[in-house]
């Protein structure tokens, strides 16, 4: 599918299934309408444009998708709003649907975009729990034993960077946590290194099973 | 390479570096290659300066540098910065890279950056034992081959694998750099190449691997190119012009990925992993088991150096050897031929050089020493340190340090200078001062502790004098990190294996130890005497002692223990020997005994560890912990005998 036919689809759902509002056969282009119908996603009912079953799911996933897009950009990466903006309606196409979740869980399952408008939810928002383990978060949440495998280091001092590194602390690293009192104590490779609360919890990992 | 620069005799011998991460024994073969002692213990951090030997290879000598601990080209702490710099600036003919066997996969990346840098290189696997104890077997010969350099496996510590590096660094110092030359990526590459053309000096490093340092954004780098360069301009034009974000991510990403491809080949789990922490080791970071380890072993050590060190032995030296058979053999021998007084007066009498100074130094500290340098050897050999460290670095964390000064602060307990040097390997320079002022103020040396330990009357003044030199030392440090800005400190720290510690190196390292002890004391020890022999002579000395009696009667002492307090400028152990001598008289009160130990704790740190301090930290620095010591020792030693004298002791 096309950005602009994920878009087109993104907004009939906005305006037919949040606003309620009635969309009529001329809002449209009719190459646009076309393309949609041939897509399965609409169909006219007496001057009307209607969501189909799928037209209905997939737009749904758009809205939702876009939403946590904002939320991601302007939270996380700390964008201002007409950036955010702007990037969201290019970003959120290229997110994979296997990220949907974790990208949702990452942010705590969120309700409303930075606009106040409803995200709708989605499988991880309702099961909760369940779906955290595999996403990313710091060391210091892990149990003893825990193990991940590092995602990113967020430090300011390159100090810390540079000791982490060399003991082989560095991203696509599995690191298990042996101890968390009364410091942290993890191992990565052979080697055993123990960090304080700070520094462990810069430490992102991806927790989860192995594969 | 360019190695004509070097002409003069010293260096006519090739010059050969010992280089890898911290602990991964490179003096342990440098020992073995050199057969000269080097500080060998297990923690990292063992080694904070470079040590020079000579190592024959088959009839051939050569110059073996023994350098601290350096994880990666990125230097953070001063000691690793050292290994840095002679490795860019001394042109080595040859670079052995030890590498620990187990943790490969982290240490190979600098194997493969040395190489790119243009240096002969030879490869030393060190501790395949434990390699072998996780379950592995590796092919060396396979390893050999995928890096293009000679690789050499080793057990440094049981002298095995010794005569094949011996023969392949003899092979590679006669042969040109060699090696796996390693594509870093198109982008790096070509980033790489457009800063080696435009570099047209003569360096001694590898132009390669100079581009490579200029695109991390290397300081030291950059400086010695605008040194060299005609126009430097040139170069900084063309770095700002490449792209030079992520350029470390993707050099440590290169490297990675490259090692991880090369050890895909090389090792092979045989076995399954033994559990990642073993009991002892489990018991040792408990906070409960682990705080009763601790006491267990102090007490342990007052036992052990205290009451068969300091009291049985001393005791016997002190009044069979030197009170009951030479001090008045060599008196009345004196009186009877000496015809000239004042010649009597220096060599016996109650100051003379044999009557006090050697007799301090032999019957009081030397066997006291001893006994705490054995026991001390333990605890630095056996990896107990890293764990203690972790288990206070809370409680460090309070007072301005992380957990990792705990190896300055307990190697203090060895000897305040030494480990005053130590400190380099703290991250900030806060740290640093705070560690130093600690060490000067209130951490008492083996020597001083032990007669400390013998002349304090029973175990509860022993945990009285505990108990105000560490809370004194503690409320200082505090203020102290207060006082002294910059940022928190981090704690990031190996934990090495448990290991049990070898007789050996136990032996030599205390022998070592002694050796150093009686170099560097005897003869101060014969200064003192004649120093103040001299100031009896022409008056000085009552001068000094009547100026040192007004602080030392202020705080209720006697009198003649003004004489110990300007012993203890020299050292601290004399000072408290001097209070040794007076308390066995019976010359001090319960309490007197008490507020003299606990002031001369606190009083000025010893010329030496005086002279480092000024080395390492500054003249205003050094100056200001010794007035600060002065002044907060006779502060807390007056406040201690007055709240004695409230108590009715
Ligand atoms: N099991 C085993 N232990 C070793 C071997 N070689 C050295 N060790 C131990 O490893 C520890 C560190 O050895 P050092 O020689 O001090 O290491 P270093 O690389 O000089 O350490 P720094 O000076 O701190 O950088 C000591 O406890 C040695 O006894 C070995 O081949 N096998
Ligand atoms: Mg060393
Ligand atoms: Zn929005
Ligand atoms: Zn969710």
């Amino acid at each position: 599918m096309s950005e602009k036919l994920e878009n087109l689809v993104r907004d009939l759902w906005i305006a037919i299934k949040e606003e309620g509002r009635e969309v009529g056969d001329k809002e449209l282009s009719p190459y646009d309408l076309e393309e949609l119908e041939k897509a399965g996603y609409v169909r006219r009912e007496g001057g009307r444009i209607v969501l189909t079953n799928e037209g209905e799911r997939v737009g749904r996933k758009l809205v939702r998708l876009h939403r946590l897009t904002e939320r991601l950009l302007s939270d996380v990466l700390g964008m201002e709003e007409e950036v955010y903006e702007r990037v969201a309606c290019r970003v959120e196409h290229l997110i994979p649907e296997e990220l949907e979740e974790a990208v949702c869980t990452l942010l705590g399952h969120p309700r409303l975009c930075p606009h106040g408008k409803p995200i709708p939810p989605g499988g991880c928002c309702l099961s909760g729990k369940r779906y955290v383990e595999t996403v990313v978060h710091p060391l210091t949440e892990l149990e003893e034993g825990g193990s991940g495998r590092i995602s990113y280091i967020y430090v300011e001092n390159p100090q810390v960077m540079t000791r982490l590194m060399n003991l082989g602390l560095r991203p696509g690293r599995r690191v298990t946590v042996l101890k968390r009192f009364p410091a942290y104590i993890v191992q990565v490779g052979n080697t055993q290194v123990a960090l304080d609360y700070e520094v462990a919890s810069r430490i992102y990992v991806v927790s989860g099973p192995h594969h | 390479m360019h190695h004509h620069h070097r002409s003069s005799g010293e260096f006519k011998r090739p010059i050969v570096l010992l280089i890898g991460s911290p602990n991964v024994g490179k003096s342990t073969l440098f020992y073995r290659l050199t057969g000269k002692y080097a500080w060998i213990s297990n923690y990292p951090g063992t080694t904070v300066d470079i040590s020079i030997g000579r190592a024959h290879l088959d009839g051939v000598e050569v110059t073996l540098v023994d350098t601290p601990g350096m994880g990666s080209i990125y230097a953070v702490t001063e000691d690793e910065k050292v290994s840095r710099k002679m490795l860019f600036e001394t042109q080595p003919d040859l670079v052995v890279h030890v590498v620990d066997a187990s943790n490969m996969d982290r240490m190979l990346p600098l194997t493969l950056l040395l190489i790119q840098g243009g240096y002969r290189v030879v490869l030393a696997v060190n501790a395949v034992d434990e390699l072998e104890k996780l379950g592995y077997r590796a092919n060396f010969e396979e390893l050999e081959r995928r890096l293009g350099i000679p690789v050499v496996p080793t057990i440094a510590v049981r002298g095995i694998g010794i005569d094949e590096l011996r023969s392949a660094m003899l092979q590679a110092l006669r042969g040109r750099p060699k090696g796996l030359q390693v594509n870093l990526g198109d982008e790096l590459e070509d980033a790489i190449r457009r800063v080696a053309s435009v570099l047209t000096a003569d360096y001694p490093v590898s132009k390669r691997l100079l581009a490579i340092l200029l695109l991390l954004g290397d300081e030291e780098a950059l400086k010695m190119v605008s040194r060299a360069e005609a126009e430097p301009r040139r170069i900084t034009a063309l770095l700002e012009a490449v792209s030079r974000q992520g350029v470390r991510q993707a050099l440590e990403y290169r490297l990675a990925r490259i090692t991880d491809e090369i050890l895909k080949h090389v090792l092979l789990a045989v076995r399954p992993a033994p559990r990642p922490m073993g009991r002892l080791d489990e018991f040792l970071v408990n906070p409960v088991t682990g705080t009763l380890v601790l006491a267990a072993v102090l007490v342990a050590l007052y036992l052990f150096v205290g009451v068969v060190g300091a009291q049985m032995v001393v005791d016997f030296l002190e009044e069979k050897v030197f009170e009951g058979a030479i001090n008045p053999a060599l008196n009345s021998f004196l009186e009877e031929r000496l015809p000239y007084k004042w010649l009597y007066e220096l060599v016996g009498g109650d100051y003379g050089i044999v009557t006090l100074g050697l007799r301090y130094a032999f019957a009081i500290i030397l066997p006291i020493v001893s006994f705490f340098f054995i026991a001390f050897s333990i605890i630095e050999d056996s990896g107990y340190l890293p764990r203690l460290a972790l288990l206070i670095d809370r409680v460090l964390k309070k007072l301005g340090l992380s957990g990792k000064a705990v190896i300055p602060l307990v190697l203090g307990l060895g000897c305040d200078t030494m480990a005053t040097v130590t400190t380099r390997i703290l991250e900030t320079r806060r740290e640093k001062i705070l560690a130093t002022l600690m060490l000067a103020l209130g951490i008492p040396c083996s020597a001083q502790l032990g007669v400390v330990m013998a002349m304090l009357p029973g175990l509860h003044a022993l945990l009285i004098w505990v108990l105000v030199v560490s809370g004194v030392l503690m409320v200082v440090a505090y203020i102290a990190s207060k006082l002294v800005p910059g940022e928190t400190p981090f704690f990031i720290m190996e934990l090495p294996p448990l290991r049990i510690p070898s007789p050996r190196n136990m032996a030599m390292k205390t022998l070592v130890r002694l050796e150093w002890y009686l170099k560097e004391v005897i003869p101060l020890f014969v200064l003192a005497s004649v120093l103040i022999w001299a100031g009896r002579l022409t008056g000085v000395f009552d001068m000094v002692i009547s100026a040192l009696a007004v602080p030392v009667e202020l705080i209720g002492l006697p009198r003649e223990s003004a004489v110990a307090f300007l012993y203890g400028f020299f050292r601290r152990d004399y000072g408290a020997a001097g209070l040794y001598d007076l308390a066995m008289e019976g010359l001090m009160s319960y309490r007197q005994i008490l507020v003299s130990v606990v002031t001369i704790t606190l009083f000025v740190p010893c010329i030496a560890q005086f002279l480092v301090m000024l080395r390492e930290r500054g003249l205003k620095t050094a100056v200001a912990i010794f007035i600060l010591a002065v002044t907060v020792a006779f502060a807390v030693g007056y406040i201690v005998n007055q709240i004695m004298i409230l108590a009715g002791v």
